[in-house]
Formats: structure tokens, sequence, C-alpha cells
């Protein structure tokens, strides 16, 4: 059984002023296996960012199904719903959302309190996590005392800590530099690698290339996928672009 | 651009931000009108004509400045909380091509817009509402309402000015920050990145000294003299400890809490403990605000309330009688007044001026305060000094007290006493230990007393009465009395109870007043004669009484119009700031309910420590408030304590209403729904 199924996701919106609808999704349907590292690409206004919102239980779709590990997301009772996405999903942002009234070790450990965990298990969990991410020394400091890489890392760390079954990742690159953004998905491969399964929405064909398929959407519905099979970085970075060229020139048909 | 343009565009901005503007606009409204209402009392040429009227005119005067000066400095903080919200639209503004000489226009529009609204707004509730003040005034005076409804040019031209340079200063205030700002710092001023605050051990020792001083002041100060010297450095200490408290002291405390892992490491703790300490540091000095001004509030409407309230009591006590006549003689060298030559001069003159005399009666009497426990009281002020209250002793002998009371003259020895109002089982007066102490021994603790001033008017004290042997024993009191320096009169105290109205009893008070010696002559050998009448203590305690009770209404009014307002620009920038963080939190996995719950315990401590603060130190200036209403002979120690808890139980709902109401704008804020991810 896949871990996430998503079929025939559809989304209208209707605009708050004159009742004009809008279709954010028209019809989506994928799978997402355990231990996979997917992207999502599109362009702005694709729809990506509603589909993320929907997978991540913040917004509920018009039409269609979600399940995560067989349970249908949109028939959780509203009081249940924090905690399982505490439990279940991890986030990452693309402008981080850390808490800047929290140390960077308290940022991390916020899912945890919010779930009751005792100071003991959390110590527990946080020392092996810290020191894999890179972030051990930076525990005490603040998030405006370290770089946006840092400040990446620690949201990662955050994401991580509730040893979640998915993690979304909205644009995660979106705010670094280069060298971040370079260190950053080596940090998400080698998560992949020992069997976290990351979902990830961005622009950006370096982070895509990074990953272990690519589903691009336009219009609202998943217009074409690419699997990177025995590719290099660098050969997936190519036909990743490809596509995408087919896609803005306008490729009617599906791929 | 056209002409019309930034007129438009001031109307529409400050719309825009009515959330900010309109209680900006209110607190203007409200300044004005109260300032209009005080400086209009102050210089009301109906209310000068009339002599009761005379503290309250003197209070008004002092009002007016504590009024200019609050307005003063409170716009400019009302203004600059405004300007700091709107910092990101003006940058916006300037990005998108205006220049800072059409930001300043536009400012200046919204300055003319503000003060037409402002100043025309409040001088038009000033002057209905001075309608509503009088009245209220002359009913807390006891004075007959007059008709008529009154503007005073005066009063207007005075607020006219002043109101005009305060928003004048405001305007250039606001047009430097926009000269000197460059749009991207404009654009980013309101989320500068806040440090988290450090503890500052100085800040916080120096806290916790001036704060237990000031309490120490409170509690240790032994009478009214000495609580009225030490008052305003006990009140510096305090405003000072206060605010240590709120900065340093309270940062010390919520790191303290965060050490200990166990506690700090739960969700609602979590967030408010982390959240505090956050807020604490920009927002200490707000905090630190509303309890000073929450503090004097109440301290005044109390102290005042009491004043007004005992005062009945005070007058009871120094007007026997609808007419005092004092008799002072030194009978080392006089033989004292003809007693039945002076009541028939009395009557004649009472006679001659239409009324006529229902009752006279008087009796002979000396007195002193003196301060002491247990049975002994000290002459000197050394001695004095060492125990906590004065008492004003009165010493009257036995034919007299038969006389008034109607019984049989009672059997004393010459040590002998029957008291009132103590109940000490012998009495003794020392000076400096050096002479012979003066002692009796109490045969009767009486329970009534027959009402006579006993020349307390002015004394400050708890009234005692001592009823001895003879007159030889009052003049051996006196005599003993004199070592203290001062030689001590005896007097005799005429009570006399007149037909005439309350207008004319006051009138032949007054006209007593003008008394020449020359018309009482054959009336014996004496010195002075003092004059009082009912209807003119009755005048100046209500004057006086009234006149405070006025002025604290009046700036109480004020001072919490300051308070709600401050609450209120705290609520919603705090929601704000708060909503991005719970937004945040509900990402990562916090539910509506757990969010709602930690805001509650969050705004509740933070509005309502201010509060707690503000009445522990109304707790402990009420033993102070006791010891200067004692100054003006307020000795009801009950009434005082009901005032305090009464003002103090009405202020605490006010707040909480203000609160609630604010807190729901609050939420409101802060639970927009989320953007998405």
């Amino acid at each position: 059984m896949a871990l996430l199924e998503v079929s025939n996701l559809k989304k209208i919106y209707t605009t708050r002023f004159g009742g004009q609808q809008v279709q954010a999704l028209t019809d989506v349907t994928f799978s997402v296996e355990e231990g996979e590292f997917i992207a999502i690409m599109g362009e702005s206004g694709s729809g990506k960012t509603t589909l993320l919102n929907i997978l991540a239980a913040l917004d509920k779709p018009t039409n269609g199904v979600v399940k995560l590990e067989g349970r249908n997301l949109t028939e959780i009772r509203e009081r249940e719903m924090a905690a399982f996405r505490r439990d279940n999903l991890g986030f990452v942002f693309q402008d981080f959302n850390l808490l800047d009234t929290f140390s960077i070790q308290d940022n991390i450990l916020l899912p945890l309190v919010l779930s009751g965990k005792s100071p003991r298990e959390m110590e527990q969990r946080l020392a092996p996590l810290s020191e894999k991410l890179g972030i051990r020394d930076l525990l005490k400091k603040f998030p405006y005392e370290v770089s946006g890489g840092q400040k990446q890392r620690t949201a990662i760390a955050r994401a991580m800590i509730t040893n979640p079954r998915l993690i979304l990742a909205d644009e995660p690159t979106g705010a670094l530099d280069s060298k971040a953004t370079d260190e950053l998905l080596t940090l998400f491969a080698a998560v992949n690698r020992e069997g976290q399964t990351i979902l990830m929405v961005t622009h950006s064909v370096t982070a895509a290339s990074r990953s272990g398929r690519v589903l691009f959407i336009k219009d609202g519905q998943v217009f074409h996928q690419l699997y990177r099979g025995e590719d290099t970085d660098r050969q997936f970075y190519q036909r990743i672009t490809d596509t995408l060229t087919l896609l803005t020139t306008g490729g009617g048909s599906r791929g | 651009m056209a002409k019309s343009f930034f007129p438009k565009l001031a109307a529409q901005s400050i719309l825009l931000n009515r959330r900010f503007y309109f209680p900006y606009l209110l607190t203007i409204i409200g300044t004005v009108a109260g300032f209009y209402n005080i400086d209009a009392i102050a210089t009301d040429p109906g209310m000068a004509d009339m002599p009761r009227a005379v503290y309250v005119m003197t209070f008004a005067f002092i009002g007016v400045y504590i009024t200019g000066l609050f307005a003063l400095l409170f716009l400019f903080y009302t203004n600059s909380f405004l300007m700091k919200r709107r910092t990101r639209e003006l940058g916006l503004y300037n990005i998108l091509g205006m220049g800072k000489r059409h930001i300043a226009l536009l400012l200046i529009w919204e300055s003319v817009y503000t003060a037409l609204i402002g100043i025309g707004g409040g001088l038009c509730a000033g002057i209905l509402l001075y309608k509503l003040v009088t009245l209220a005034l002359y009913r807390i005076l006891h004075l007959d309402v007059p008709f008529g409804f009154t503007i005073q040019p005066q009063a207007v031209f005075t607020t006219l000015v002043l109101f005009g340079v305060i928003l004048l200063l405001t305007l250039l205030h606001n047009l430097r920050r926009i000269t000197f700002a460059n749009p991207i710092a404009l654009l980013h001023g309101e989320n500068m990145g806040e440090r988290e605050p450090k503890t500052r051990w100085i800040l916080t020792i120096l806290g916790i000294a001036s704060l237990s001083g000031g309490y120490a002041i409170a509690l240790m100060t032994r009478d009214s003299m000495e609580a009225l010297a030490f008052y305003f450095l006990a009140v510096i200490l305090v405003i000072i400890g206060t605010y240590c408290l709120f900065t340093a002291v309270s940062i010390a405390v919520l790191k303290l809490l965060r050490k200990n892992k166990k506690f700090y490491y739960k969700t609602t703790h979590f967030i408010g403990i982390s959240g505090m300490l956050y807020r604490m540091k920009r927002n200490a000095v707000g905090l630190a605000n509303i309890c000073i001004l929450s503090t004097m509030v109440l301290v005044m409407l109390s102290g005042t309330l009491s004043l007004y309230l005992g005062i009945e009591d005070v007058i009871a006590q120094q007007a026997p009688s609808d007419l005092l006549l004092n008799i002072y003689y030194n009978p080392d060298e006089q033989s004292g007044p003809d007693i039945p030559g002076f009541q028939e001069k009395v009557r004649q003159r009472v006679e001659e001026l239409g009324q006529s005399v229902t009752r006279l009666e008087g009796n002979y009497s000396t007195d002193f305060s003196a301060s002491g426990q247990d049975g002994v009281y000290a002459l000197d002020y050394e001695g004095a000094a060492r125990y906590s209250s004065l008492t004003v002793f009165t010493f009257l002998t036995a034919q007299d007290y038969a006389a008034l009371t109607g019984q049989a003259v009672p059997e004393l020895a010459a040590d002998e006493a029957l008291v009132y109002g103590i109940g000490d089982d012998s009495l003794t007066f020392t000076y400096l230990g050096e002479t012979q102490p003066l002692s009796f021994r109490v045969r009767e603790t009486l329970s009534d007393f027959p009402a006579i001033s006993g020349g307390s008017y002015g004394n400050v004290g708890r009234p005692a009465m001592v009823v001895v042997r003879d007159m030889d024993t009052l003049l051996a009191i006196r005599q003993m009395y004199s070592v203290t320096g001062s030689l001590h009169s005896i007097q005799y105290e005429f009570r006399v109870d007149l037909t005439g109205t309350a207008e004319e009893q006051y009138q032949l008070g007054q006209s007593f007043l003008d008394i020449d010696a020359a018309d009482f002559t054959g009336t014996g050998e004496w010195d002075v004669l003092r004059c009082n009448s009912y209807e003119s203590i009755y005048a100046e305690n209500y004057g006086l009484a009234g006149g405070f009770l006025f002025l604290g209404v009046f700036l109480g009014v004020l001072f919490m119009m300051a308070t709600v307002l401050i609450i209120y620009y705290k609520q919603i920038s705090e929601g704000y700031e708060d909503r991005q963080r719970f937004q945040i939190m509900e990402k990562v996995g916090l539910d509506q309910r757990d969010i709602r719950r930690s805001i509650n315990s969050q705004v509740l401590t933070v509005f309502f420590l201010p509060l707690l603060v503000a009445a522990l130190h109304v707790a402990f200036d009420f033993r102070l408030m006791l010891q200067l209403l004692q100054i003006f002979s307020i000795t009801n120690t009950a009434l005082t304590a009901l005032c305090s808890l009464g003002v103090l139980a009405v202020f605490i709902l006010l707040y909480a209403a203000v609160f609630s109401l604010t807190a729901k704008i609050y939420y409101r804020i802060v639970s927009r729904p989320a953007d998405g991810i």
C-alpha cells in the first residue's frame, strides 16, 4: 500500500466578494511510496500551494480523497486534527516560520511539548538529531542570531523530531543562497536515504533535480511526471529543464 | 497633482487606520473636554463669588497645570504609537513615488483633520459637559444649583491655544521622523528584530530595594506629620520600584521559571513564559504605566472619598452647636470672663440680628495633645515620636460635667479622673522625663459624653475627654503643660443654638467674627474671643472635602481614560505581533483550543498583573492614607477601609470590562484564518 494516496482531488474557491469561482485543482491523482523523495513543480498559480495545503490538512478539497497510510484525511475530526498533523506530518516552509520568542532548541522541541512528552525524552531525541543536522552548537541561540541555512536546518529538525511519516516542504530553498541551498538539498537527500519520505513543492530545478521523482502540475492537474531512474543529478536536471520548456511552450497532451 | 488630492488622501488614510485613529481622536476629545472644564472652573466668575468654592477653585487651578502636562505627555505617547503602526504604510507611499514633501503634506492634512475633530469635538463636548460637571460640583459642595448655561470664552481660548500647540508639536515630531528615515527603514519599521531581554541584576536589586523602601516608609511612619513629610519620598520610591519590577524583576523571575525544565516544557507554560519574556521588553514600561496610573486612580479616589464621607463626623465634632464662642484667658494675670454678663451680651447681640437663642451652655477647659500608650503620654516631641498617633486631651471640671449632663457632681479625689475616648486605667503625662509627671487614676471610663468641641478645632489626633475634680486641678494641668515653654490658656466655650435659617445663621456667625473687644466691655478679664458657627464650619469643611473629592474624581477619570487607552493600544499591537506567531504554531500542530487557552493565560497575566500590583500598592498605602486623613481630623478607619475596598471593587469591574472588550478585538486579530502554508 502506498504511504500517501491522492485521488481525483478537486478544489474550487469562491472569491469573497462577487462570488466568482476559481478552480485551483481540477483533477489530481498520484501516490507516494514509503521512502520516496518527490518534488512537485509548476508555475505560480498552477495549484501547487493549494495541493500542499490540502495534503497538510490545512484546507479541505471540494472533491476527492487524500489517504495517509489508508486513513482518509477529510474524515479526521477537527479536534484530533492538530494532534494528527503533529504526529504524522512534518513541515518545512520557505520563510522558515521559526518563532523568534524561542531559542533554536525550543523551536525544535515545540511539537514535542505540544504532545506532552517528558523533558527526558525530548533530550534523547534532540541530541542525535541536532548532531545529524549540524546545529548542535546553536541550540542555545535565537533565530535572529543564526544564518538562513541554519534557520532552515532548525526548521527541518523541528519537522523531524516527531518522527513523522511524511515531510512536506514548501519551497524550502526559496530564501537561501546557493551554498545554503546546496547544503540543504544534500541534507534532504541524506535524510531520505535513511528512509524519510519527503514531498517538496518547488520552483527550483536545482532542488527538483535532487529528488527521486518530479511531478509537474499545470492548470490544476498533474501534467507529467519524471522518474530519476539511473540519472545523475546533472542528467536529471537536463530532463527537468526540457520538460519545463515543453510545459511553458504549451504542449497540450499528457506526456 | 490635483489640489484636492491630499485632503482626500488624508481623510482616506484616517478612515483606513481607524482602529488606531479613532481612539486617538477620542483621547484628544476627552482631554480637551477635561481641560476646558477644569480651566472653566478655575476661572468661573460665578464661582469666585461663593466663599465655599474657594478651595475648589484653588484645586482646579492646580488641576489645570496637571491636566495640561498630562495632555502634552499623553497625546505624544498616543501619537507615537499611532505613527509606529503607520511607518510601513508611509514607507510604501514613499516607495510608490511620493516624495517626502508629499508625505509631509499628507501628514499636515491629517493633522488639520485631527485638530478640527479633536479640538472642535472636545470643546463642544466640554461645553455641554460643563453644565453636568457644575451640577455635580454644586451637589458635592452642598450648594444650591444655579440656573443657566454658560460658556467661558477665556477657557475656550486657553484650550484652543494649548491643544493647538500640542498638536503642532506632535506634527513637527512626526515630520522630523519622516525626514530622517529612509524608505526601506520605514517599510520594515514595524518588524525590527527584537532581542531577548537580558537579566539586569542591578535594576532587579534596585527595584526590590526601592519598593521595599517605599513599603517600609508606609509601614513605619509614626504620625500624620511624618506621613506627610515622607509621603512623596514613598511615592517616588514605589514608582521607581514599579518600573524596575516590571522591566527587570519580571524578566529575572521568568528566566528562573524557564530554567525549571519540568515546569517550562508544558504547552501553556512553554508558550506563555517565552511569549511574556519576549514581550516584557517592550511592554514592561507600558505595564508599569498602567500599574502606576491605576494606583493613582485608586489612591486619589479612595482618599478623597473617605475624606468627603468622613467630614460629617468632623463637623459634628467641631461644631456641637449652631454658634461657638471660645474665650481664652491667662489665669495667672486675669480673673477670667464674667459668664452671666457674657451670656447677656450674646443674647442681646443675637436678638439684634433678628434671631433668638434656644440653648446656651458652656464649660471651662484646657487641652493639649500628647502621644503614648498604656496610659503614659509624652508632651514633648521626642517622647511623642516614639508612638504612632497623637491624642488630643481636653480636661474639664466635675462641676461643668455635671451641669452638662444634668447628673450629680461626681465625687473625685485630686488624682482621680473620668475619661472618655481612651481605654487606659491610669493617665500619666511626662515631659522629657525631667519634671514631676502628672498622674491620674481613672475612676470610670465613660461610654458617652456631651458634645463639646473642646477647642479641638485644628488639632490633629483622636479626641479624649478627661473630667477632673475642680478648677484647681485644671490649673495644675495647665501649669504642668507650661514646662513645654508655651503657656496655655484656660478657655471657656459657649455653645449657642439659634432659630434662624442656615443662611441667617451663617451671616450671624460671620458678624460675630467682626466683633470688637469693646462690644464686650464689662464681661470680665480675658485675652481672645474666637467665634465660629456650625454653618461656616460646615461650609469650610464641605468646601475643602468637596474640593478634594472633585479634583480626585476629575483626575481619576482622566487617568482612567489614559489607562483604558493604553490597554486598548497594547491589546491591538500585541494582537498583530502575536498573530503570526500563533499561525506558525497552528501549522506546527497546535490546535485552536490550545491556542485560545494559551492566549487567555498570557493575556490575563499580562493585563491583570498591573492591577494586582496596584492593589498591593494601595494596601500598603492604606496606613499612610489613614495618617494623612488624620490631618483633616478623619479617624474613622472602618469608613476609610470601606471606601478603599469599594473604589477597588468598582475599579476592578471597570478594568475587567475594558479588558474583555479589548480582548475581543485581540482575538479577532489573532484568530483571523491562517494564510495557508
